[in-house]
């Protein structure tokens, strides 16, 4: 038990209260050792704060927690626990060597089962059960067999009531967690940034430094290599820590439609064409990683990929084939095997196995049953014994009983007070040539909903102390300094599909902007109808009303010649709800706000914390507006649409600080001026082609300028005569009016620059084209001109406006085409019909 | 008996592909029995890559790569191979009871009873059906002989089960084919898969080519022989036997062997990821020629 002869008296109630209850198998009670110093400087420093301090302290970090990225539903509520798990150094040291010992066998066993096979000639792995496990990979054979060594991998842990460590699984294929866990350090360092210095916490920068230097080794000889992080996208449950490990790493995020096979070699479709890969961080498990040599066919698998690997041109880690060492084929042998392998006993061993045979004679209460082909298959021998007794009846040779784990507790702080729980800690591991390095920290989780600490949602940092200073001199002399210094000058890579997302995010931004702008205008005009109802206001809502339920003004800016109908204003309050809440409405903002934070969410590696912060909050907001009811106040909608624009400015403030992230968000302000002037053409193609009256004519111009917060301008401009001509003249014609078509035109072009230009000099690319020929309209036409009118309506504005969509409509197919995925649908074939004549 | 084979395969698509990766199996092995003197692998549009390897099963696959757009895919091999014949002469002397060949490998002891083992296991196109093991055993009494057995085994499939083209595709599951007793030379092959490995005994499949005779006074007709399947069985101190239970008969001078492996997905002549192309039309034409 935790005693600390000095200030036990001067703990604070909360925790005393906790180590007076009875614990049986628990962290700070039962295994604190015999001299809890580790324990002791943390409590030093904890006794003087409240339970309330702690709550306060929980409450910061689970804000905090959130801030580091855009929440998807698979990881909602997490607890991230204000108190660290601490290890004694006896503890700790005999946990790094036994995995550094449990790694080195693992690489040797993947080295014999993928080589000579002798483990399994002599019948120590049973080659039954391990030609069945769907993770023996036969097509690992016919690579080069220094791509066999493991590169990362993790392992879970527990401690047992008589105070041993014990293995409850492995993860060689695609450890996760590692990027909770360097999230809650980050956090655990600024919350508790006194106890952290006073603990002397090993760092886990050390690590992450060799991890990095171990990829650069593959890499030394290349150029300008490439590393990537492939994921299998934002459907995956672990997206937010790919995303997260590809910022702090600075390796691109890629998906497998990113990637293709050509000549032998992987390549990533970016915007500057093909560029090669050299190394693959793959958090895609290899048994579906080509989709053309694989059995198993999967959507996320790369048609040739393993061939590339065969040459040799690319590196993937985890290797190929690294699933089979979780295989209970072997994991049920490991003890055996240490002692053929290593001729060492196993320093931390897994819970007992036994076959159905020796189980038979066991108390099953202290037992479970588990599957060899099914790793999740887990009967509780106290609970399902009946079921069990079924089964192996069935098929004796498909289950093996196994000791259940006993896990030790550890107090997390539940609101108020401190609550014993019972926990896992996943440590990990680097296999590198110098040798295999431990992370000097653990995630440690509670396994009571989950054994996967990212849904599990209770997690604590793990702090080890720092006995020895870690080796610098390790970490800085030895990175290899690149001969090619311009290296540095490149700038980072991004794939076709992310910039193509950075173009829709600007698009979606802006016509998210417009259509609040729209909505806020028409509710203030409609509302101010119901005070003054006169005709000339009743018109003037009327034509909003008609022109936004066409949707010729808002998304998907229909183009419609014939005049606007006159609608029954009674619908203006249901048209302003649609546009808001609605779901069925393409164009309202509830479905703009998805679709913003979907891409997003895409491109999410590229934000900075403060962006992703803000896209939650954007997020929340869709939350909301989906709970909405027709029977909403106006008032409500307006503060709705108040909160959401402010979220959207505060958004594009926070992009300026990612702009140096990437070379790509150049298209980001190209998608935000192609929306803009789509916007304008329709706003002026709808509201002020009608030739009415004055007075009508400059009511609906008004709107539409306020549309394009251009009101003010139009006023202070033309203060002494105001008309249709002025008003396209400021919306359409002003080349140096920031709002303006032209303006926006001008943007554009500009824009096209940082566009990989692939024709020679002198030659204008077709999507230059099309933004040159609609400048130059739009210099060269007069104002006067567009506003005549012929039987009541300005067909030549109607003309002019309607060429330039058609530029603008080329200009992004060309994009699309040229720039863009080329993703084309996959198709496997098994080009091959036997029918045999008998003969 | 030497033959020259030639295998070409023409794929049509109505929309042009601008990206497909291949692999081909469609070397003939050299192994007891059969030499493969020369191969020629002709691919229409050009390939902008292309490798050899043997896979796990030792098969020789060529991995291929057309970068450029076309409509229109031709593959074309042409292979000279001779068969031997006559070396299963002194299979009966070593013939043995069947119980022996599987408790041999249920542990096995060595390199090769470890690669043997491995055929042992159902796959992904024999899986073990209900009904199988019983039909298996009538042709292996206790005291059978593994030849015998298997002999009669294929002779009960050649008898029991009829010959129909249309009737199956690649995806009709094994236990279809068993309950209505009908299929190709594939089904067959896999169906004996399935017999042999649920009473423990080694058995894989094997792709390849059968001579073709034209009716008598005919002339044989160009494309008109065809890619073939079989069963081979594994005979300790021998090796493995070949069966083909769509025509009663061992192989001995008609049948070129391409690739063996577990079933079908482990040895598929041709198979290949096509980004575009739309709907496919497939055409194959396998000639295969008596040098002498």
């Amino acid at each position: 038990m935790y005693i600390n002869e000095n200030n036990i008296s001067n703990l604070p109630e909360w925790l005393t209260s906790y180590l007076n209850k009875l614990h049986g198998n628990d962290e700070l009670f039962n295994h604190c050792g015999e001299n809890p110093e580790h324990w002791d400087s943390l409590f030093n420093r904890l006794s003087n704060l409240t339970a309330d301090d702690i709550s306060a302290r929980a409450t910061e970090i689970s804000q905090l927690l959130q801030n580091g990225n855009i929440k998807n539903e698979a990881n909602q509520k997490c607890h991230f626990d204000p108190l660290p798990l601490m290890f004694s150094e006896a503890d700790w040291t005999l946990l790094v060597k036994g995995i550094k010992q449990r790694t080195t066998l693992l690489n040797k066993i993947q080295e014999d089962i993928y080589g000579e096979q002798k483990l399994l000639i002599d019948g120590h792995i049973s080659a039954k059960r391990l030609y069945q496990d769907k993770n023996y990979l036969r097509d690992g054979f016919s690579l080069p067999k220094d791509e066999l060594k493991l590169f990362f991998t993790a392992l879970d842990l527990y401690r047992a009531p008589n105070g041993q460590f014990k293995v409850l699984s492995d993860h060689c294929q695609c450890p996760l967690g590692l990027g909770l866990l360097m999230k809650s350090r980050i956090i655990a360092r600024r919350v508790m940034a006194e106890e952290f210095a006073e603990c002397n916490v090993q760092q886990i920068k050390g690590f992450l430094k060799i991890f990095q230097k171990t990829i650069n080794e593959y890499t030394q000889y290349v150029d300008d290599p490439r590393i990537v992080i492939l994921t299998q996208g934002i459907d995956d449950p672990n997206y937010n820590e790919h995303a997260f490990l590809s910022t702090y790493f600075g390796y691109t995020l890629v998906q497998s439609a990113d990637l293709t096979v050509r000549n032998g070699e992987v390549c990533l479709k970016s915007l500057q064409g093909l560029g090669k890969i050299n190394v693959i961080l793959r958090w895609l498990p290899d048994r579906c990683i080509d989709s053309l040599e694989q059995t198993e066919y999967s959507l996320h698998g790369i048609p040739g990929l393993l061939q590339a690997v065969r040459e040799g041109s690319v590196k993937v880690l985890n290797p190929f084939g690294s699933g089979v060492l979780t295989s209970p084929a072997l994991q049920c042998h490991l003890s055996e095997l240490s002692e053929i392998v290593l001729n060492e006993k196993l320093i931390i061993d897994e819970p007992a196995y036994y076959d159905v045979g020796q189980a038979t004679t066991l108390d099953w209460r202290l037992l479970e049953l588990a599957s060899y082909q099914d790793k999740t298959f887990k009967l509780d021998g106290s609970i399902d014994a009946e079921k069990i007794r079924q089964l192996i009846a069935k098929d004796p040779e498909q289950y093996y009983f196994q000791d259940k784990p006993l896990f030790s507790t550890a107090p997390f702080w539940d609101g108020n007070q401190l609550i014993a729980k019972p926990v896992v800690f996943r440590c990990y591991v680097l296999t590198t040539e110098k040798g295999i390095e431990v992370l000097p920290s653990a995630l440690c989780f509670s396994n009571e909903e989950s054994n996967d600490p990212t849904a599990s949602g209770w997690i604590k940092d793990t702090w080890i102390s720092n006995a020895e200073h870690f080796d610098a001199d390790y970490l800085t002399s030895s990175i290899p300094v690149r001969k090619r210094m311009d290296v540095t000058l490149l700038e980072g890579v991004i794939s076709s599909r992310t910039a193509e997302h950075l173009f829709w995010l600007g698009r979606y931004l802006d016509r998210c902007e417009s259509t609040i702008r729209i909505l806020r205008i028409f509710i203030d005009k409609s509302t101010e109808l119901a005070v003054y109802p006169d005709p000339r206001r009743q018109n003037i809502v009327s034509r909003l009303l008609s022109a936004i339920k066409s949707k010729r003004i808002i998304y998907p800016y229909v183009e419609l010649q014939d005049e606007l109908e006159t609608f029954n204003i009674d619908d203006a309050k249901l048209m302003a709800f649609q546009l808001l809440a609605d779901e069925q409405c393409a164009g309202s903002i509830i479905n703009t706000l998805k679709y913003l934070f979907n891409a997003a969410l895409q491109i999410q590696e590229l934000l900075s914390p403060d962006s992703r912060r803000i896209m939650d909050n954007i997020n929340e907001q869709v939350e909301v507006l989906k709970t909405m009811t027709l029977n909403i106040s106006t008032r409500t909608m307006q503060t709705r649409l108040d909160d959401i624009i402010s979220a959207i400015m505060a958004f594009n403030g926070s992009l300026a600080d990612c702009m140096p992230n990437s070379n790509g968000w150049f298209l980001l302000d190209m998608g935000r001026r192609i929306e803009r002037s789509y916007q304008i053409l329709s706003i002026s193609s709808t509201l002020l082609v009608e030739k009415l009256d004055e007075s009508e004519e400059l009511g609906l111009l008004e709107a539409a300028l306020s549309c394009q917060v251009s009101l003010v301008t139009h006023k202070r401009r033309y203060r002494m005569y105001q008309s249709i001509s002025t008003g396209i003249e400021l919306l359409l014609l002003d080349a140096e009016y920031p709002r303006s078509l032209l303006f926006q035109l001008e943007k554009i072009n500009q824009l096209c620059r940082h566009l990989p230009t692939k024709r020679r000099p002198g030659v204008i690319a077709a999507h230059e084209k099309a933004i040159l020929l609609s400048k130059t309209s739009c210099y060269v036409t007069e104002k006067d001109y567009l506003q005549e009118s012929v039987d009541g309506r300005r067909k030549q504005l109607i003309e002019f406006n309607h060429n330039i969509r058609a530029n603008l409509e080329t200009f992004c197919d060309v994009l699309l085409l040229q720039y863009f995925t080329h993703t084309k649908t996959a198709t496997k074939l098994n080009w091959t019909n036997i029918e045999q004549a008998q003969s | 008996m030497k033959y020259k084979i030639k295998h070409k395969t023409t794929y049509q698509y109505a929309d042009y592909v601008s990206l497909c990766q291949n692999q081909a199996r469609l070397t003939p092995k050299t192994s007891r029995g059969q030499i493969c003197h020369n191969s020629k692998i002709e691919i229409e549009p050009p390939v902008s890559y292309l490798r050899q390897f043997t896979d796990y099963f030792n098969n020789n696959v060529t991995a291929f790569e057309i970068a450029t757009q076309h409509k229109k895919l031709t593959v074309t091999m042409i292979s000279e191979v001779e068969l031997l014949g006559g070396a299963n002469s002194d299979l009966n002397n070593l013939d043995m009871p069947w119980l022996k060949v599987r408790d041999l490998l249920t542990k096995p002891s060595t390199k090769e009873l470890l690669k043997t083992a491995e055929f042992v296991l159902p796959s992904i196109f024999t899986p073990l059906e209900k009904g199988i093991k019983e039909y298996a055993l009538k042709s292996f009494p206790p005291e059978a002989n593994l030849i015998a057995g298997c002999t009669d085994l294929m002779a009960r499939i050649f008898h029991d089960f009829q010959y129909d083209p249309g009737f199956t595709t690649i995806s009709t599951p094994l236990s279809v084919v068993f309950a209505q007793k009908r299929g190709v030379c594939q089904d067959f092959a896999h169906f004996a898969l399935a017999c042999l490995r649920s009473i423990g005994l080694a058995a894989r499949y094997v792709s390849g080519y059968i001579e073709t005779l034209p009716p008598e006074g005919e002339e044989k007709l160009e494309g008109a022989d065809a890619t073939h399947a079989w069963f081979s069985v594994y005979l300790p101190n021998f090796g493995w036997v070949d069966f083909d239970p769509t025509n009663d008969v061992l192989p001995k001078e008609q049948h070129v062997t391409l690739a063996v492996g577990r079933d079908f997905s482990d040895v598929t002549p041709l198979k290949g990821v096509v980004f575009g192309g739309g709907s496919q039309l497939l055409d194959v034409a396998v000639d295969m020629i008596r040098l002498e």
